[in-house]
């Protein structure tokens, strides 16, 4: 008895072990950004809490900042701060809001701003859903189970900042869980995502006005 | 005899001819200024003012595409029709699109460079961002953003200089703009509504060529046909419309009245003297036109087109010469040339005296007009005097009455209406309004008209602009003078002006600033140091964060050289205010500060006119009244000098008081009819009015000559209808030219119509009048 249970443990392991490291091939990669995509297009608005990890030199410790994302398909999004300094960046269209705690207000156009439009770039790149846009000017790589992708640019300039891009998703629900991004030097910033809401109906003031910034509000 | 005299003349004219084909007329809007009047519009030139061209691209409304697509075919119009321009020799330099990783990378650029490029004023408000609140603010604001979803771009900016100095030097930027609306979108130069984008450029010669300005229209016209896509409409402004605009005015007017006038002038003199032999006859004199245009060549090393077709205008006062002669030798009575010798030559006295007064003109132009009418009307004469007789034919026969015959009863109605005539005259002349603006000259054209509002509206502010141009034989010491003169417009409170000093200063201002840096943090380096250190640590940042950002402080910063920030990517800010060598006749390099003209800047910058060196001032407004005002002096004096001197002449000619009154008769009914027309019709007199009138004033004298001196010496019966052939050829010829929509030339042809008009019938009937009044039949 003893002996078929530790044989069955093993070859569970193996499996396992198969299942947990299997990368893909092109065709694998291709696969999986499609069904992300598929899924992807079948969420209109959706929000989630994140938290946020900053891994940076400049830091004396790893800085924990927590939020809540509101993202309303194709070019609406709230990333709000809650914890520890409730801020706000809000993207409509081609136009911006930024809020700081203090009460000051930047508005900002994605058309004149360089550095604003390379941000929202990188956002949209990450959480559109839609990653085969990407392909030419990343390189991307898949793993099955769990599902991740990873991305690394090749243009220099984006080299730079971002070395490279890890993504992992939900089994079977294909949302993101969380996103690593990896910069030259060692830096590092972990994104983790949780209980997301689907579908649901977001104020378009969500995307007009910082609001109270204090409070957590989640569009109901 | 007759053979060897058309032999001599015909060689002198063939060499003549033969010289010219070599001259190159100068299309040279500068001739038409007077003489110390041109170094300013040479510096408007080598400004590339005179060359600029702006085109403005929009998507036509009521199209169905929406904003993306609108976009993208505006993007995309732009940067084809860009290239396209680029590739031609045509164009100097061509601006449609900026890098806009340029852009993102200026600021890392200069970070080395701020200790040189931050004035004193900069450091008082680094010492506010030192202080510990607000030093606390900004670190804890540097924190929220390195943890925001910018924090990935502006990580090493913030690290490297967490206290934003660079934003001090980036707000030059503004200046460099100044009031002008334009934004970047992508690199594109846009407007305010993101409707418009923007593509400039400047000529590799003058717009106010023609023939370069034909040139260029149509090789944009190619590039926005090949480069442009369906819904874009392309609006071109600068001085290219308008030189087109009156180009175009003046050929399609010229295309309708000069067969026009040809004709009629040809059916007119067929009628009147009845016979063919009157046209090679009247050509005679046009032979003078190759031995005027030499000689005047031989004086003036360029000569301006505008008074060579002007001159050959005036040469056509020697048509009324070769008329006389013919007449008078194919007059049924014995032939009495020799008597037709006195009022030739006094005409021709006078008629020289008159352009010998615009010989003392300011204008080059002018003085190129008249030796060339001199000289012409000189040799037309002799032509005409030697060569005419041999042609000229048999007797011809008279044909029925002519109008020189008609006379109206009564010399005392005649004689009074005269006198009317001219004391109406008199007293509207003092009310007469001299109108210099040489803008009146301009052909209005409703599509540039309405293409320069577009670009007001759109782009600009409509102001005029004060140009101060800092010239020096290298870029830096350029900038040197361009600094004196950004530090003295705002020590005087100027706070509006376009300027390249904030983010390019002479190596002057670098090292004083250097060493105001070095002082600064001489003092304060330590304490700030422990002051960040204390303050990012309680923020959350690690101990030695700003470590780069604290040496960098102490370092000594390299000078910043201006042909760094010149480079391809950023030319198209720099350069309107930027001129490198070449372009100017002193090769030097030029930088520009561009001061929206009012009353206050006006007076601010004429205190500084003169006292830093290699700094020219022009103010565009204020130049154009001096040159309007000098202009109007002089016309005036020359105009009074020439009725003096033509009353001098025929005081001293004729000597009878009487005789003299016949002579002027004319030319009295002459100005105050051009008065009286100008009065009522509320236009006011112009330039182009004034250099006719003095025309006109020539040839109603010599109307007077010709009548009395048949009158009191019996020349013959022919002088009187020669006179009003040559009036009226006067009158088809000019008179058609008030017809024309150019303004210049409705101005030349209504000033003939009404001073001709008048003179003739009393050349005809009132001098004979006069002499004869009070007399006993």
């Amino acid at each position: 008895m003893h002996k078929t249970l530790l044989i069955f443990i093993i070859f569970l392991a193996l499996i396992n072990q198969a299942w947990a490291g299997t990368e893909t091939d092109g065709d694998g990669d291709r696969d999986l950004i499609a069904r992300i995509k598929a899924r992807a297009d079948q969420v209109d608005t959706f929000t989630c809490d994140f938290r946020q990890e900053r891994h940076l030199k400049v830091f004396s410790k790893t800085v924990v900042f927590k939020g809540r994302l509101l993202v309303d398909r194709p070019d609406k999004l709230r990333w709000e701060f809650t914890s520890p300094v409730p801020s706000v960046l809000i993207l409509n269209s081609n136009q911006g809001l930024r809020c700081s705690p203090e009460g000051r207000k930047r508005e900002f156009d994605l058309d004149s701003d360089p550095v604003m439009a390379q941000v929202a770039e990188q956002l949209w790149n990450w959480l559109s859903g839609n990653y085969k846009q990407l392909e030419s000017s990343y390189h991307i790589s898949s793993q099955i189970f769990p599902p991740v992708l990873t991305i690394t640019p090749e243009d220099q300039e984006t080299a730079a900042i971002i070395e490279e891009v890890r993504i992992q998703f939900k089994p079977r629900i294909l949302h993101p869980t969380s996103i690593t991004i990896l910069e030259p030097g060692g830096d590092r910033t972990r994104l983790s995502f949780s209980n997301y809401e689907l579908n649901q109906d977001l104020k378009d003031s969500l995307f007009l006005d910082c609001g109270d910034i204090s409070e957590d509000n989640d569009g109901s | 005899m007759t053979a060897v005299k058309w032999i001599f003349f015909f060689l002198i004219s063939l060499t003549a001819f033969i010289y010219i084909l070599g001259l190159k007329p100068a299309e040279d809007a500068g001739s038409l200024l007077p003489d110390d009047s041109r170094a300013h519009m040479e510096l408007l030139e080598e400004t590339g003012l005179t060359g600029k061209i702006f085109i403005s691209l929009q998507y036509r409304e009521n199209d169905s595409a929406n904003k993306s697509e609108r976009w993208s075919a505006l993007k995309e119009s732009t940067r084809n029709i860009g290239r396209f321009l680029e590739e031609s020799p045509l164009l100097r330099t061509v601006h449609y699109q900026v890098d806009q990783q340029d852009i993102l990378r200026l600021p890392e650029r200069l970070r080395p460079h701020l200790p040189v490029l931050l004035d004193p004023k900069d450091l008082r408000e680094i010492e506010k961002r030192i202080s510990s609140p607000r030093l606390r603010e900004i670190i804890r604001e540097d924190f929220q953003k390195l943890n925001s979803p910018s924090g990935l771009a502006l990580k090493e900016k913030i690290v490297r200089d967490p206290l934003d100095f660079s934003d001090l030097v980036l707000s030059g930027m503004e200046r460099l703009r100044g009031r002008m609306k334009i934004n970047l979108r992508e690199g594109y130069f846009t407007s305010d509504d993101k409707k418009s984008t923007l593509i400039w450029g400047e000529s590799s010669r003058p717009l106010t060529n023609t023939e370069q300005a034909a040139q260029v229209r149509e090789l944009i016209d190619e590039a926005v046909q090949q480069g442009g896509q369906s819904g874009i409409k392309a609006r071109i402004s600068g001085p290219l419309p308008h030189t087109l605009a009156n180009s175009r005015a003046i050929r399609a007017d010229l295309k309708m009245l000069l067969p026009l006038a040809t004709l009629a002038l040809l059916a007119f003199l067929l009628w009147s003297t009845g016979t063919l032999r009157v046209f090679p006859v009247l050509t005679v004199p046009f032979l003078a036109a190759p031995v005027a245009i030499s000689v005047l060549s031989l004086f003036h090393d360029r000569v301006s087109v505008m008074a060579l077709g002007f001159g050959i205008v005036l040469l056509g006062l020697s048509v009324d010469f070769a008329v006389h002669i013919f007449l008078q030798h194919t007059n049924s009575e014995k032939d009495n040339l020799q008597a037709l010798k006195k009022p030739l030559l006094l005409a021709w006295t006078t008629s020289v005296s008159c352009f010998a007064v615009l010989l003392l003109s300011s204008v080059p132009a002018h003085r190129q007009m008249a030796l060339l009418a001199i000289i012409g009307i000189s040799w037309a004469l002799v032509l005409a005097w030697q060569l005419i007789p041999t042609i000229s034919g048999s007797v011809l026969p008279q044909r029925g009455r002519s109008l020189s015959l008609i006379r109206p009863r009564g010399k005392v109605i005649v004689l009074s209406a005269w006198i009317l005539l001219v004391l109406s005259g008199l007293l509207v002349w003092p009310q007469l309004h001299y109108n210099g603006d040489l803008r009146t000259f301009d052909a209005s054209d409703p599509e540039v008209e309405e293409n320069e509002n577009f670009f007001r509206e759109r782009w600009g502010s409509g102001e005029e602009m004060i140009f101060a141009a800092a010239s020096a034989s290298s870029l830096k010491k350029a900038l040197d003078i361009n600094d004196r003169l950004y530090q003295d417009l705002l020590a005087r409170g100027v706070r509006e002006f376009r300027s390249v000093a904030p983010l390019l200063p002479g190596p002057a201002r670098q090292k004083r600033n250097r060493e105001n840096w070095r002082n600064f943090w001489e003092d304060r380096s330590q304490s700030f140091r422990e002051r960040l250190t204390r303050v990012s640590v309680d923020t959350g940042f690690a101990p030695g964060a700003f470590q780069p950002f604290l040496e960098s402080l102490t370092d000594r910063a390299p000078l910043l050289q201006p042909e760094s920030l010149l480079d391809q990517g950023l030319s198209p800010l720099f350069s309107p205010l930027i001129r490198p060598p070449g372009q100017d006749k002193d090769n030097k390099w030029l930088v520009l500060t561009l001061i929206p003209e009012n009353s206050q800047t006006n007076s601010l910058v004429n205190s500084i006119r003169g006292e830093i060196d290699g700094l020219t001032i022009l103010s565009p407004q204020s130049w154009r009244q001096e040159v309007e005002d000098q202009l109007r002096r002089e016309i005036r004096q020359l105009s009074l000098l020439t009725v003096l001197i033509i009353v001098c002449l025929t005081t001293v000619l004729f000597r009878s008081f009487r005789t003299i009154a016949a002579v002027l008769a004319p030319m009295a009914s002459a100005l105050a009819t051009m008065a009286l027309f100008a009065f009522f019709s509320a236009g006011g007199i112009n330039l182009m009015h004034i250099l006719m009138a003095i025309m006109v004033m020539g040839l109603s004298v010599d109307y007077g000559i010709f009548a009395v001196c048949n009158h009191t010496d019996r020349i013959s019966p022919a002088i009187p209808r020669a006179i009003a052939i040559c009036a009226v050829s006067s009158l088809i010829g000019f008179g058609v030219l008030a017809l024309a929509r150019h303004p210049a030339l409705y101005s030349l042809g209504i000033t003939v119509l009404a001073g001709i008009g008048l003179a003739l019938p009393t050349a005809l009937w009132v001098s004979p009048a006069i002499l004869e009044a009070g007399k006993k039949r």
